[in-house]
């Protein structure tokens, strides 16, 4: 059962995208706006930017890679990485409220995922032969999902833009086997040690800190081209891209290299970000940022928001004018998130027809029609 | 002892009663040695740990809960029944699990008034094995005045078949008992006896509270809760102070045989020193239990006396019915030699406030308006115990990874017999706050927060109202006895008014 039902948020004010810009330039406008929106931003200077790259746990090669192909903006990386003493407190960081409803969001779907997996096996008496992950307790777990005992059982998950670890925790501890990349060091070893303080996330955790998502599509390319294997064992399940694509230079890169670490037609990759309307902008950066001060002046650059539309569109287009991969990325659901109670007690709740500022949509890699 | 009843409804600045009928043992440190069962692990330590990562999980619980009393076992309970993967450790400084009492005994003085909200979080399997006392009405009169104020279950839902009691009394030994019953078949619960503890680190969102035990063994868990009663030692543990004062009342409890049986309806009257008694129903129906709020020196005196003259005294007090509120010119009335115009503007203001009164009651549209005589007491049939009363509140009700519950938060006074239906309020709430977290998959700490600002803010509005209740009944002079008639006049007649009071004492303030 597939639904296309992204056009249901509400329309942009500005239906497509702005022009695409390259990574170096993009980079420079960035910094120029921060310098002039806040003279405080003066503080993310060469000093921390060039100690951050120098950082003795990033090896040269990551470094090359880093620079050369990324969507990264070392501004933002810096500016999270500040973040890092109250990334667990569930006071400080709106993230934490907000996770519980991205987690019910991501069960939801995998969770129908399997619903319609398992009735496949059932009209299909054949092997089933796309979906390789590890079944061997897939259905005994599936019979405890309504008692909420891992849902996720079993499956491979990629948290991109992991920060602090909350969501990757999250999906550790519902049963994925979780790797998670975020492009600062100092979140990671953040994320590292809270997760030590549970015998799940201690485990079932992979950190990779200062590492790409470009770069991890590059490894896994070239690790299958070694091993000249045509399995799907290195690809994954679950892909998330929370609240990351509102912070990165390139889009189309970082669609590009998520697509090709997805498992085709059963892989999910999960998008969330803020829509562009006139309501996300008086919320999430007036409200939030400066009314509020719930975030730190500067988290968000509205003009990096996108509506659900936008973003299937800019997926379309990869899918055109990329002639080498023969599959592209297609929406399958969309939903919006909706604060409903003011601090201290933050509460949300998914709700289908409000995408209009904060929405998170579900994605799957299919084959070029 | 200065409470402001203002100062209680704001966050910073609050106050709580202390220790209701429902005093769980205090959690001493007498050691006894060797704690049970801490080999077996949930999880085996990882193999792929940093040199510098020395956590191993031996110890780790999901959830550690000091204090195995009603509300301590009544959320281990709750969480076994919804989270049944969560490991969970309860510490109890008991030797052993308290045993079920014999069916034929005479019933315990420490019984506990249960609403239905409250019965719902103890769940039906622990319910239904309950010796319970049901009532479905409560009167409250007062000595000195005719109002009586009578709520029914009909307050609580107009729809008579759900509506089927207001409330429920029972006795600690047996909840007790079948609650460690119940969390004894659960093998993710593990309740360790016999535990002393020596030191507490409440933990901050990068690291788990852990307690040390007094034999050197170090628990380890992300949410640890006190649910150690008044005189809690994990508040003081985690620094978290506590507002409030002791009343200059005591109460007395024992158990009474009866001439007539038990109907379903319990009784509390407030008399002439203000404090209130109260007649409440056993599974017994030939029995009852008395609690009476006094003055310690009246209290005293009457502990020792001779059984015939204090049961004596019991029936006089409990058996008079609704009565005239004395005018003030009762001594002067018999001189009319007296200033003429005052006595008279006094007496004839006295008697248009009676009209009033007995206006309002002859106009009433309660369902059940009649005044009910409580069954007559035959004898004292148990040991008579008595406690201080007080009223107090944490100032928090969590600190980093700490959360109490119960008594440990707050404690009130018995008369409206909501001490354990608060603790279970708590109880409720904050598995919901648990919940939220585990199906998310988060750090179960994550939504502490919420349960301290939910909880705290309708805790103190229930300890604001109770104890204005207790100031207002102990005043004794005849303009307050008027301004009380009314008062009670108008929530008796005024059915919205008395069902929303109705509620709110049946399923906690919601808000």
């Amino acid at each position: 059962m597939v639904q296309s039902i992204v056009s249901r948020g509400r329309p942009c004010q500005r239906p497509f995208r702005r022009p695409i810009v390259s990574f170096a330039t993009l980079g420079d406008n960035n910094k120029n706006w921060y310098n002039n929106q806040r003279s405080s931003y003066c503080r993310y200077n060469t000093a921390t930017l060039s100690s951050f790259y120098s950082s003795s746990s990033f090896s040269t090669a990551n470094a090359s890679a880093y620079s050369s192909s990324s969507s990264v903006s070392p501004l933002e990386v810096n500016k999270f990485s500040n973040m890092s003493q109250s990334w667990w407190d569930p006071q400080q960081n709106p993230l934490i409220s907000m996770n519980a409803i991205r987690m019910e969001y991501i069960q939801q779907q995998m969770i129908q995922f399997k619903k319609e997996q398992e009735d496949m096996e059932q009209t299909n008496t054949g092997e089933d032969n796309s979906n390789d992950r590890d079944d061997s307790n897939t259905t005994s777990s599936f019979g405890t999902v309504s008692t909420h005992s891992l849902p996720l059982n079993g499956f491979k998950a990629l948290d991109v833009g992991c920060g602090g670890g909350l969501l990757s925790e999250s999906l550790a501890r519902l049963g994925a086997h979780v790797t998670a990349i975020d492009p600062s060091m100092e979140l990671v070893q953040q994320a590292q040690q809270h997760a030590r303080l549970h015998p799940v996330t201690s485990t079932n955790i992979m950190y990779r800190g200062g590492c790409t998502v470009e770069q991890l599509a590059q490894e896994a390319k070239e690790n299958s081209f070694e091993t000249n294997e045509e399995s799907n064992n290195h690809l994954f399940d679950i892909i998330c891209l929370l609240e990351v694509i509102e912070h990165v230079t390139d889009v189309e890169s970082i669609l590009q290299a998520t697509e090709s670490l997805l498992k085709p037609n059963t892989g999910r990759l999960f998008i969330s970000t803020l829509n562009r309307t006139v309501a996300s902008h008086l919320v999430a950066i007036v409200g939030a940022e400066y009314v509020f001060r719930y975030l730190p002046p500067g988290t968000h650059n509205w003009d990096q928001f996108q509506s659900p539309e936008e973003l299937h569109h800019t997926m379309t287009n990869l899918s055109n004018n990329n002639t080498t991969t023969t599959t592209m990325l297609r929406p399958l659901h969309t939903s919006g998130m909706v604060m409903t109670a003011l601090p201290p007690i933050w509460n949300w709740k998914l709700d289908l027809h409000n995408t209009g500022i904060n929405w998170i949509g579900t994605y799957q890699r299919t084959r070029k029609q | 002892m200065a409470f402001s009843l203002a100062a209680s409804l704001s966050r910073q600045s609050k106050f709580a009663l202390s220790r209701h009928s429902s005093r769980i043992l205090p959690m001493t440190t007498i050691l006894q040695p060797p704690p049970r069962c801490f080999s077996s692990t949930v999880v085996s330590p990882s193999t792929e740990n940093d040199d510098n990562n020395n956590n191993n999980f031996d110890n780790f619980y999901d959830v550690t809960i000091v204090g195995g009393g009603v509300v301590g076992s009544s959320l281990a309970h709750l969480i076994n029944r919804r989270m049944p993967s969560l490991k969970v450790a309860v510490l109890e400084s008991r030797e052993c699990a308290p045993s079920q009492p014999s069916i034929d005994r005479v019933p315990h003085p420490r019984s506990y008034a249960l609403s239905p909200a409250s019965l719902q979080v103890l769940g039906d399997s622990v319910v239904s094995r309950l010796p319970l006392g049901h009532y479905d009405s409560m009167q409250v009169w007062q000595a000195k005045s005719p109002s009586v104020l009578t709520f029914t279950a009909r307050d609580l839902d107009a729809d008579p078949s759900k509506a089927t009691y207001l409330g429920a009394c029972c006795e600690d030994q047996p909840i007790v008992a079948t609650l460690w019953e119940e969390l004894m078949k659960s093998p993710s619960t593990e309740r360790i006896t016999n535990a002393r503890l020596k030191s507490l680190q409440t933990g901050h969102p990068s690291a788990l509270a852990m307690a040390e035990l007094e034999d050197g063994t170090e628990i380890q868990t992300p949410v640890m809760i006190g649910a150690d009663g008044g005189n809690s030692w994990v508040r003081k543990s985690s620094g978290i102070s506590k507002i409030g004062g002791d009343y200059e009342q005591s109460a007395l409890t024992f158990t009474v045989s009866l001439r007539d049986s038990m109907t379903r309806r319990a009784f509390q009257r407030y008399l002439d020193d203000g404090g209130p008694m109260a007649l409440l129903p056993t599974f017994s129906s030939n029995h009852a239990v008395v609690v009476w709020s006094a003055i310690p020196e009246v209290l005293a005196r009457w502990k020792d006396a001779p059984e015939e003259d204090f049961v004596a005294y019991l029936n006089e007090c409990l058996q008079e019915g609704p009565q005239r509120v004395p005018s003030l010119l009762e001594g002067t009335v018999g001189n009319s030699s007296g200033s003429g115009i005052l006595t008279n503007l006094v007496y004839g203001t006295e008697r248009v406030l009676d009209t009033l009164h007995y206006g309002l009651a002859m106009a009433s549209q309660h369902p059940d308006p009649t005044f009910q005589v409580p069954p007559r007491i035959e004898g004292v049939v148990s040991p008579k115990f008595t406690f201080p009363l007080s009223c107090y509140q944490s100032t928090s009700y969590t600190k980093g990874r700490v959360a109490l519950v119960g008594d440990a938060a707050h404690t009130v006074h018995p008369m409206a017999g909501q001490g354990l239906n608060l603790g279970l309020g708590d109880v409720a709430t904050l598995v919901s706050c648990l919940e939220k977290a585990h199906r998310a998959g988060m750090d179960l700490s994550s939504f502490l927060h919420e349960y301290d600002s939910n909880r705290h803010r309708s805790v103190s509005i229930s300890l604001g109202g109770i104890h204005t209740l207790q100031r207002m009944f102990r005043a004794q002079n005849v303009p307050v006895q008027h301004i009380k008639t009314f008062g009670m006049n108008m929530i008796q007649n005024v059915g919205p008014l008395r069902r929303q009071l109705a509620v709110a004492a049946a399923h906690g303030i919601a808000l």
